[in-house]
């Protein structure tokens, strides 16, 4: 069976902070590919690298050597205004606090990927509506973030790193702000909403219980890829 | 974006508030001192709004209105011999004593004019007439003169009252409207001879002469030729000019190089000044960094540099408008007050409100530069890191 298109691709990505003796390496020579239309989870202890490497691929920060190509585009060789424009019209964004902002509504709040893009707030309010009904919130969409539940507020989250479309979708411990039930649930509906063909999520994970929703599982350790294998096949006794 | 600025702007009630408290603050406080300071200053000329002459011709010595250096009363007749002098009257200015009813006493601008021509009367007449200063004992006070020389403020004087100046009867047959004295005393007219009369003997009583150009020859040049005729000093009388011939502009600088008002209302005025940076620049500060994920996650997401900028300069620009506009609202009700009470001084020209806007967008501008920098250099991958 073939497989399919490569969405993002990492060559001997190399990044460390710090200068001279304070200098820390975080990534050593990383290779990675994540395919359209799959769910890719990572996972390892804390400090391994997992979020300075979704920070590199989703192009929010510059790698210092290595090759990197995000749905065609080679982002290592990019200028950073090039890069913005590329993230605003082509990622999606979960963050594990959900970093809804707290003075407006779920709704503006949603549409807020669509206003970066340029589009006005009264077309890009019924595209947020939409994705708020995908997520089962329409209801609350006039709420303000900090009226909804934890797991509601992940779901609003959601709907706003789906609504424009986009094509790779960065999640960072979507659920570690969550109890276990939300937990599941917020998961549960973000593997449905990841159905839709040609579309690539990435989550930075330490919950065992969602690796389950994935389809493929990366293991990093001290700043490597140790191991890389489809979730059918990863061995959760062994990473318990 | 703009709405979604303004709402993360209209938000955080309280810091909003503070901002705008900042703004309006200093607005308040450089736009009030500022038009007290212009007001006091229009004071220091009051006599010449009171006793309106195009020249006033003054002992050589005078650098100001207030100033009185006594000439010989043949003066007179030299400036009207030179020419271009269409007439010139006599005028005594000095402060006298009032004897008040209780036996008290308080100080008064005693002028002394004219009592054919009636050159340099007051312009504004509540009652009387001025020619019934040819009645014996005639004054005409001006509003303020009626509380004041009252020994009880709420029952004024009233025409045809009676007090004493310098122990000498004066009886009220006018009252007029009159800009406040720059010693805060009120104003009255009698006529020259009177007036001499009312004041202490001295050898010379003549304190300036009154002179207007015959048409068709400007005060500037016939004062000149006053001036280099008699030797004495002729100065205009045309308003706020950059002339030093203008007696206006000179008795304004006179107290402006001469005095510590300047330098007191100046201090307020830097200290609003700094008052308004020190708020609105820390509080617009903290309230960037309050949001500092937001514009984080708002970066990560794609959101330029030049937009999140635009962010905080409508921010900071709203935050302007809304302080500046009820600083100014405030400063004029102030304003009103004051002019409805006849004191504390003010005099709001035009020049104040546009220069305190100018201040108002420079402290904005440094409130906005500091967040502005911060967002900039602000790293989008922050928003993974906790």
């Amino acid at each position: 069976m073939s497989l399919p298109p490569i969405a993002a691709q990492a060559r001997q990505i190399t990044k460390s902070f710090g200068n001279g003796n304070a200098k820390v390496q975080v990534l050593h020579g990383i290779d990675l590919d994540a395919y359209e239309s799959e769910i890719l989870m990572l996972l390892g202890p804390s400090g391994c690298g997992k979020t300075t490497l979704i920070s590199i691929l989703a192009g929010t920060l510059t790698p210092d050597d290595g090759e990197l190509e995000v749905l065609g585009e080679p982002l290592h060789r990019m200028k950073s205004s090039a890069i913005t424009r590329f993230r605003a019209k082509n990622v999606g964004f979960i963050f594990q606090q959900f970093n809804l902002i707290p003075t407006i509504s779920c709704e503006e709040n949603v549409a807020v990927p669509l206003l970066i893009q340029g589009m006005s707030l009264s077309k890009a309010l019924p595209h947020a509506r939409k994705s708020l009904e995908e997520v089962g919130l329409i209801e609350h969409r006039k709420k303000r973030p900090n009226q909804l539940s934890g797991g509601q507020q992940q779901r609003v989250a959601i709907a706003r790193a789906l609504v424009h479309q986009p094509r790779l979708i960065i999640c960072d411990e979507p659920t570690a702000a969550l109890d276990a039930e939300n937990g599941q649930r917020v998961m549960e509906l973000f593997r449905n909403l990841m159905r839709q063909p040609g579309r690539c999520a990435i989550v930075v994970t330490h919950d065992h219980r969602i690796l389950r929703y994935s389809d493929r599982i990366a293991t990093m350790n001290d700043g490597r890829i140790v191991e890389s294998v489809a979730t059918a096949d990863f061995d959760f006794d062994h990473h318990r | 974006m703009f709405r979604i600025a303004l709402k993360m702007l209209f938000g955080d009630s309280a810091k909003y508030l503070m901002l705008v408290f900042g703004v309006m603050f200093a607005t308040f406080l450089m736009t009030q001192q500022s038009s007290v300071f212009c007001g006091l200053m229009r004071w220091t000329t009051a006599i010449l709004k009171n006793a309106p002459a195009p020249i006033w011709v003054v002992e050589t010595e005078v650098r100001q209105v207030n100033q009185t250096i006594a000439m010989r009363d043949t003066d007179i007749g030299r400036v009207r011999s030179c020419e271009g002098v269409e007439w010139a009257m006599p005028l005594y200015s000095g402060v006298q004593n009032v004897r008040l009813e209780d036996g008290s006493l308080t100080v008064v601008q005693l002028l002394g004019i004219d009592s054919t021509t009636f050159a340099g009367a007051p312009t504004r007449m509540i009652e009387g007439r001025i020619e019934d200063l040819r009645q014996p004992n005639a004054v005409i006070v001006d509003d303020l003169a009626l509380k004041r020389l009252s020994p009880n403020p709420k029952q004024p004087l009233k025409m045809g009252d009676v007090f004493e100046i310098n122990d000498i009867e004066a009886r009220i047959v006018g009252i007029c409207k009159a800009m406040r004295s720059f010693t805060g005393g009120p104003f009255i007219w009698t006529t020259y001879e009177r007036a001499i009369g009312y004041s202490p003997p001295q050898r010379k009583m003549l304190s300036a002469i009154l002179v207007s150009p015959s048409q068709g020859r400007s005060a500037e040049d016939v004062a000149a030729g006053i001036e280099a005729a008699t030797g004495l000093k002729a100065y205009t009388n045309s308003g706020f000019r950059t002339s030093e011939r203008d007696f206006n502009t000179a008795t304004m600088f006179w107290y402006v190089k001469n005095t510590g008002i300047p330098i007191s209302f100046g201090t307020t005025v830097i200290v609003g000044f700094i008052v308004g940076v020190a708020i609105s620049c820390q509080t617009f500060y903290l309230f960037v960094l309050d949001n500092l994920k937001h514009y984080g996650a708002l970066k990560a997401m794609g959101a330029s540099n030049v937009k999140l900028c635009m962010m905080l300069l409508t921010q900071v620009s709203v935050v302007g408008m809304v302080g500046y506009g009820i600083g100014l609202a405030l400063a004029s009700m102030f304003g009103l007050a004051a002019i409805k009470n006849t004191q504390p001084p003010f005099f709001m020209p035009d020049v104040i409100p546009f220069a305190v806007l100018g201040v108002i967008i420079f402290i904005c501008s440094l409130a906005s530069f500091l967040g502005i920098l911060r967002v900039s250099l602000l790293d989008a991958a922050v928003v993974f890191r906790g």
